[in-house]
């Protein structure tokens, strides 16, 4: 077996000393074993380490030429010396154990002789490592001699020697105890073999170290298992699994046992630590058995013992067992529950303490019975039960034995106590039973198969034969010859359990021949323990005689009654029919034979469609209901008759009269009901006839306008109207008859009589009579009453009266009417004109001035005359249809003019005559109005159409109802698009809606006018002036002006009026700096000249020169002053034309006019070459730069080298120039003052002070700004000025 | 009035007419000495002893300050107005003395607190009449705080 050399050899000592030797001798050491492993490597140069193995190339190199010497110290095994690739020295040296090459030191990477730096340098190059870097490393490489290396070789061959020798001894030790372990494991093996069941052992970590299952061989696999773990090969992935814990358990050092589920199979196992030899535990030893089998019939038992004892307990038998002294040993549950004891009293105890006293003699005989051989003993005992009750138990018993001897008694025993009591409750009743049948007076007898075996002694009697004879016949040999057959098939059947009558009638002979009717019951019986029939029976005989006479009688009364003339019916008490006459059939067309028998009302069917009650029933019982269905009902005595229509009998339904009456038995009780039904419906059609009319009758007078009485023949008031009452203040009670009204109406006795005296005649002759009196009515007044009376066939009259008074009234309000009316008419301004039959019977004075005829002539003219030809028709046509409403016509007047007029007509009666009153209108002043307002408001459209200003005009409700073309045009909406919409969704903008909101209350109430915005429908807005002008209840116009234009002429000139104002102030500010500036030479020349005029006088001639040098001089100054100030205004009047230009050249000629101040001051003067071409004018443009430079050159200071710089920038539409110099600059104080007119910075300075101010305005004057930036003094200036690019001039 | 001559600051640009009232005032019998600038700036700075004037020196506050309004630098009414803040040069008559009658000027140097405002005549003879007593007015008649 081969060990691996680190195994065999200590590996930290000999790292240990190969680090010492390494050191010493400066030479990497390696140990490799012979799969080339390195075990050890010290001491490694940088040289390979760092340069040659990390490189690719190079590193591969280097583990080749490794190999190859390992290759090569394989096969020699010995001393190898190699060169690698990159000149370095190795050494290999074997190490051998017991004969096998186990591993090779490795010695190296040194030099023999020292390193040719060039070919290192070349190294270098060629493989890309940093030269002087890698030339270090180089030199760091020892250099061994070959004596050297002998050496150390030497020293390497002894070590490995040493440790070689080391390494044999251990490897023999290792092989030994390797002899011995495996003799070991044979043993143990075999053993395991041996044992039934599985026997393994397993390490700490619960692998398996042995494994052997004998049960079934096999063993052959357990190789497998070795090294796998317990879970591994059992598949357990639960960590809490029995078996994992058990094997846990035993490696603390317990010994354990326990069943497990295996693959269906039960293992008992057993557990052991095991330990070696120093007690430590290093493992598991484990035995196994399969107790699946055993385990299954132990189950199997259980179970069978279980099923065993349920039976026993459960089973309704009482089971016990006794011993042979009379104890009972074992009592299943049953016999415990049922007998109320618990086991626990009964076992034990001698069974004879529950056995009643009586039958122990019983049982002790039936127990020696058994001893003495017999098998099985069954009788009968009776036990106490808990209760104390007595309970009948029947047993079976035996003996029990055991090898042949008897050991005690095993019992099984039935409670048959309900079982004994049925019994003698039988034979008690039977008993019961015949003691009845022998006294009793009806006939009992029992058949059992068609044969009497029972006949008491009253089915003896009647039959005449006794009992010998009765027992030995059928049951049907005493049966009448007639019912034979019946009774036969009954009584078959009702042994057969068939369902037959229980009772019926039957008729018998007996023995004397004589005919018996008995009236039977029978039912089915179980006699002696077979099937039979019992039936009683009585005689009646004697009743069915009395039956047959009665069914007689009844025929007869049926007879009567259905020949009956009136529709008959008679109900029994139960409401079934017992008769039907031929009447009724006839009445109802229902059949007798359909309704005989038949209850629950079966009757009223053919009446009323449904089942309910009728008179024939109300007569038996009150029903409410539908007594009131009855408009007649009358209970006289026990009879009832009423009458009642029957909507849906006979056509249009049916009055019936009904009188019903009860029928009662000899005892009086009701028994049933007779009821007689005839049609009345014709008679009852006639009396509503009549009581309508005499309803309607009574309605007519009633009504009546005038006051109507009626009057009977003899005096009597049937009837006063409340007419009558309204009229005279009487009622009926007042006035009862004739005699008393009389009284009441005419106090006075002779006026009454010549009245009554009249009217009675009146009424003798003709049977009318008519009359007007004064009355005296209730209330003290007298009236007027007009009579007229009527005598009817009946000798009643009907008298009317009418109260004259209210005629009378009328007829003299009518005539003041009248002539009010006249007044009136006369008085109206209207024409009035009344017609009958179109013609005219009345006019008033208007309609004939109107009409221009008089009054007379115009009565009796045809109106339709007074209408021109046109309106004729129109209308002749409107008063023949009596039209009321107004119209326009065209009336005709006299002289043949025509008038528009407006006519309106009505009908009305007077005296009894069909007037038409017509008013009639001049509307031709109102023509004329209308024509006059028609042609205003055309005018008004014409101005509202034509207006030049847009016109909107809007309702009460401030929405717009029309609008001008102007407005169309001003603000883009059609009026369709405005019309009903308030200005403010369409035309305000947003903006302007709260002013709106504030003037729109002002829109009725007073004009508003002012100025605002409005919106175009494509959203554009613009100034607007607005007028509104209320219309009276009618809403307001709204008149817009576009004042956009007007704005803006407005701006532009409150622009050109703020310039005006600018200039003007620009003006005075000039005017006054003029003035100052003219009059300061003037008061020095004035003020030197008095001065002198003072020092001549005085003589003092030593100031004179100097003072008239300043007279000169100021002079001078004036005049210079006056022609600047002429260059300037003259500025204003520019008419110079714009032309293009080149800057450059402007300046050009500008440096030629100034060459002279420039030498003079020696000052250079620098263009800029591409100045841009501008257009503006080139004169003034010059005098600019001129001035610009002129300053730069005076104000120059005294710098060495002055320079003046013209050059430009472009800047978003517009050059900017600058004239640059480098002179004293500007104070930043005074930049802005310096253009102002006559600002000079030095007083003492040349020029007028005007110059900079003409360079502004002329450069303003091209719309274009000037200006000055200096640091600050002696740091230069640079005045620059703009002129746009796309020059803007009103000269253009 | 004593002994010592009365000083008096003359803000001119022009000239000619500093010189004319350096002459008118040499007759005046009150005795003073005319200090003569030429612009505003160095009127402020004679007084505040600013710029050239701020070493040390003989440069005496004045009894009286006469103003052109018309100055190179800073203007006379920025003078004026500057010295009117001044709590101690505001104690210094001070007197505009200038050609321009513009309402506009007169209204500011009054309102600038002007001690008075003279506008210089053209005539010769009322010049000098206007010198002499404007000299007798504020160096005679008025009295100053300093005295």
């Amino acid at each position: 077996m081969d060990y691996p050399f680190y195994t065999l050899v200590d590996s930290d000592r000999m790292q240990a000393l190969l680090v010492c030797f390494s050191n010493l001798c400066e030479v990497a050491v390696s140990v490799l074993d012979l799969d080339n492993k390195v075990l050890a490597h010290v001491g490694g140069k940088r040289l390979c380490e760092d340069f040659h193995s990390r490189h690719s190339v190079c590193g591969k190199n280097c583990r080749h030429d490794v190999r190859a010497l390992i290759a090569q110290s394989k096969s020699s095994d010995g001393l190898c010396l190699n060169k690698c690739s990159n000149g370095l020295s190795h050494v290999a040296i074997p190490v051998i154990i017991l004969g096998k090459h186990v591993a090779n030191i490795l010695v190296g990477q040194f030099f023999n002789h020292p390193p040719d730096q060039e070919t290192y340098r070349q190294k270098a190059l060629e493989y890309g490592f940093d030269q002087s870097d890698y030339i270090q490393a180089v030199y760091q490489i020892p250099v061994i001699n070959q004596e050297k290396m002998a050496k150390i070789t030497n020293f390497i061959s002894f070590i490995t020697t040493q440790l070689a020798e080391i390494g044999s001894e251990k490897l023999i030790q290792l092989q030994s105890f390797r002899a011995q372990l495996s003799d070991t494991e044979k043993h143990l093996r075999f053993i395991g073999q041996q044992l039934p069941g599985v026997v393994w052992s397993t390490d700490t970590n619960l692998c398996y170290t042995f494994y052997s299952d004998r049960s079934t061989s096999r063993y052959a696999t357990a190789k497998n298992v070795i090294g796998m773990s317990i879970s591994q090969r059992m598949n357990i992935n639960d960590p809490d699994d029995l078996m994992i814990s058990m094997h846990q358990k035993a490696l603390t050092g317990k010994s354990v046992n326990y069943e497990y589920d295996y693959r269906h199979r039960i293992w008992e196992i057993h557990l052991e630590p095991f330990r070696n030899a120093g007690g430590e535990i290093i493992g598991t030893l484990g035995m196994g058995l399969d107790i699946s089998k055993r385990r299954r019939a132990e189950q199997a038992l259980v179970e069978s013992e279980k099923t065993y004892r349920d039976l026993f307990d459960n089973s309704a038998i009482l089971l016990f067992t006794l011993n042979l002294e009379g104890h009972l040993t074992s009592l299943n549950k049953y016999a415990s529950s049922h007998l109320g004891y618990q086991p626990e009293e009964l076992i034990g105890m001698p069974v004879f303490d529950i056995i009643l006293p009586h039958y122990h003699d019983l049982v002790n005989s039936q127990i020696n019975n058994k001893l003495k051989g017999a098998d099985i003993t069954t009788y009968d005992i009776e036990v106490f039960d808990h209760k104390g009750n007595i309970r009948s138990i029947e047993l079976n018993t035996r003996l029990i034995h055991t090898n042949g001897t008897p050991i005690g008694i095993q019992g099984a025993g039935r409670d048959i106590t309900e079982q004994k009591r049925v019994q003698e409750a039988l034979e008690a009743s039977e008993q019961k039973f015949r003691t009845l049948a022998e006294k009793s007076t009806a006939i009992v007898y029992i058949i059992k198969e068609n044969l009497f075996v029972y006949v008491n002694p009253a089915l003896m009697k009647l039959t005449g034969y006794n009992e010998k004879e009765l027992l030995n016949m059928n049951f049907w040999d005493v049966v009448h010859p007639d019912h034979r057959e019946m009774a036969l098939i009954r009584g078959l059947g009702r042994q057969k359990g068939i369902d037959v009558p229980a009772s019926y009638e039957l008729k018998l002979l007996n023995k004397n021949g004589n005919t018996i009717w008995i009236y039977l019951s029978s039912s089915r019986i179980v006699y002696d323990g077979e099937a039979a029939i019992m039936g009683s029976a009585i005689d009646f005989t004697e009743l069915k005689r009395g039956e047959a006479a009665l069914h007689e009688s009844k025929m007869l009364l049926n007879h009567i009654i259905d020949f009956l003339p009136d529709a008959t019916l008679v109900i029994d008490s139960y409401g079934q029919v017992l008769a039907w006459n031929k009447a009724m059939e006839k009445m109802t067309g229902l059949a007798a034979s359909d309704v005989l028998g038949k209850g629950n009302y079966e009757y009223s069917l053919p009446f009323y469609g449904e089942r309910q009650p009728i008179l024939i029933d109300l007569v038996l019982r009150n029903n409410e209901l539908f007594q009131q269905r009855y408009y007649e009902i009358n209970r006289s005595d026990n009879n009832l008759t009423g009458e009642v229509f029957v909507p849906n009998f006979g056509s249009g339904g049916s009055y019936l009269w009904g009188v019903a009456t009860p029928l009662y038995n000899a005892d009086g009780e009701v028994t049933g009901a007779i009821e007689s039904i005839r049609d009345v419906t014709y008679r009852k059609q006639m009396e509503i006839e009549l009581a309508n009319q005499a309803e309607s009758l009574k309605l007519i007078l009633e009504n009546s306008p005038a006051g109507t009485a009626i009057v009977d023949n003899e005096d009597r008031l049937l009837f006063l109207n409340s007419r009558v009452t309204e009229i005279i203040g009487y009622t009926l009670d007042d006035i009862p008859n004739v005699e008393i009204w009389s009284q009441k109406a005419y106090p006075d006795k002779f006026n009454r009589r010549v009245v009554m005296g009249n009217w009675n005649l009146q009424l003798k002759i003709k049977q009318r009579a008519r009359t007007t009196t004064r009355v005296h009515c209730k209330d003290g007044q007298v009236r007027d009453i007009e009579f007229q009376g009527v005598m009817l066939p009946d000798q009643r009259i009907i008298v009317s009266l009418w109260d004259m008074t209210w005629q009378k009234q009328v007829e003299e309000s009518l005539r003041i009417g009248e002539a009010r009316f006249k007044a009136l008419s006369d008085a109206s301004f209207e024409g009035i004109i009344l017609t009958e039959n179109s013609i005219c019977i009345e006019v008033n004075q208007q309609a004939a001035t109107m009409f221009g005829y008089s009054i007379q002539e115009m009565i009796g003219m045809n109106a339709v005359d007074l209408a021109t030809p046109e309106s004729k028709a129109m209308v002749q046509s409107y008063i023949i249809n009596d039209y009321e409403l107004p119209y326009e016509g065209s009336a005709l007047r006299k002289d043949g003019s025509s008038l528009p007029v407006a006519i309106q007509g009505r009908m009305f009666e007077y005296q009894g005559r069909r007037i038409r009153a017509a008013a009639i209108r001049d509307l031709s002043e109102r023509q004329q109005a209308q024509a006059e307002l028609s042609r205003q408001t055309q005018n008004l459209q014409a101005l509202f159409f034509n207006s030049p200003d847009a016109l909107a005009l809007c309702n009460n409700d401030k929405k717009i109802i029309d609008i001008n073309p102007q407005f169309v045009q001003l603000f883009g909406y059609t009026l369709e698009e405005c019309r009903y919409k308030e200005v403010n969704q369409i035309i305000v903008p947003p903006d302007r809606m709260n002013e709106y909101e504030e003037h729109r209350d002002q829109l009725f109430t007073g004009l508003v006018e002012k100025e605002t915005v409005r919106k175009h429908k494509n959203g554009q807005t613009f100034d607007v002036m607005l007028k509104t002008v209320p219309i009276a209840n009618c809403g307001f116009y709204i008149m817009y002006s576009d004042i956009s234009t007007r704005k803006q002429t407005e701006q532009i000139i409150s622009e050109q009026l703020r310039e005006l104002e600018a200039k003007n102030a620009e003006m005075e500010r000039f005017t006054y700096t003029v003035s100052h500036d003219l009059r300061s030479p003037i008061i020095t020349i004035k003020g030197f000249a008095g001065l002198l005029l003072d020092d001549l006088k005085g003589g003092n001639y030593n100031r004179m020169d100097n003072d008239l040098q300043r007279i000169i001089n100021a002079a001078g100054k004036m005049d210079d002053l006056l022609r600047d100030l002429l260059e300037l205004s003259r500025i204003g009047r520019m008419l110079n034309t714009f032309s293009e230009f080149p800057m450059s050249r402007l300046a050009h000629e500008v440096d030629e006019l100034l060459t002279g101040s420039l030498q003079d001051r020696g000052v250079e003067l620098l263009i800029d070459p591409d100045m841009p071409i501008i257009k503006a004018d080139q004169a003034r443009i010059r005098e600019v730069l001129q001035n610009l430079v002129e300053n730069a050159i005076k104000f120059m200071g005294d710098i060495s080298q002055p320079q003046i710089h013209i050059g430009y920038l472009e800047n978003y539409g517009e050059w900017t120039f600058f004239v640059r110099d480098n002179g004293i600059g500007v104070d930043p104080r005074y930049q802005h003052s310096i253009f102002g007119l006559f600002n000079k910075l030095d007083p003492n300075c040349e020029g007028t002070g005007i110059g900079l101010s003409l360079v502004k305005r002329i450069i303003e004057f091209h719309h274009g700004r000037i200006w000055v930036e200096s640091p600050g003094l002696n740091q230069g200036s640079t005045f620059y000025f703009t002129l746009p690019q796309t020059p803007v001039s009103k000269h253009q | 009035m004593n002994g010592e001559a009365l000083i008096i600051l003359l803000v001119e640009d022009n000239e000619d007419h500093a010189e004319l009232v350096k002459r008118n005032f040499e007759s005046l019998r009150i005795a003073n000495r005319i200090i003569h600038v030429s612009d505003g700036e160095e009127a402020l700075d004679y007084l505040f002893r600013r710029g050239k004037y701020a070493q040390a020196g003989p440069y005496p506050l004045p009894n009286l300050i006469l103003l052109d309004l018309r100055l190179p630098k800073v203007d006379g009414l920025s003078v004026l107005a500057e010295i009117k803040e001044s709590e101690q040069m505001r104690l210094i008559p001070t007197v505009v003395l200038t050609s321009s009658e513009s309402e506009k000027d007169i209204k500011s140097a009054y309102s600038n607190h002007v001690n008075s405002f003279l506008v210089k005549p053209i005539d010769f003879h009322k010049f000098g009449r206007l010198m002499e007593e404007l000299g007798m007015y504020w160096l005679g008649w008025n009295t100053n705080p300093y005295k």
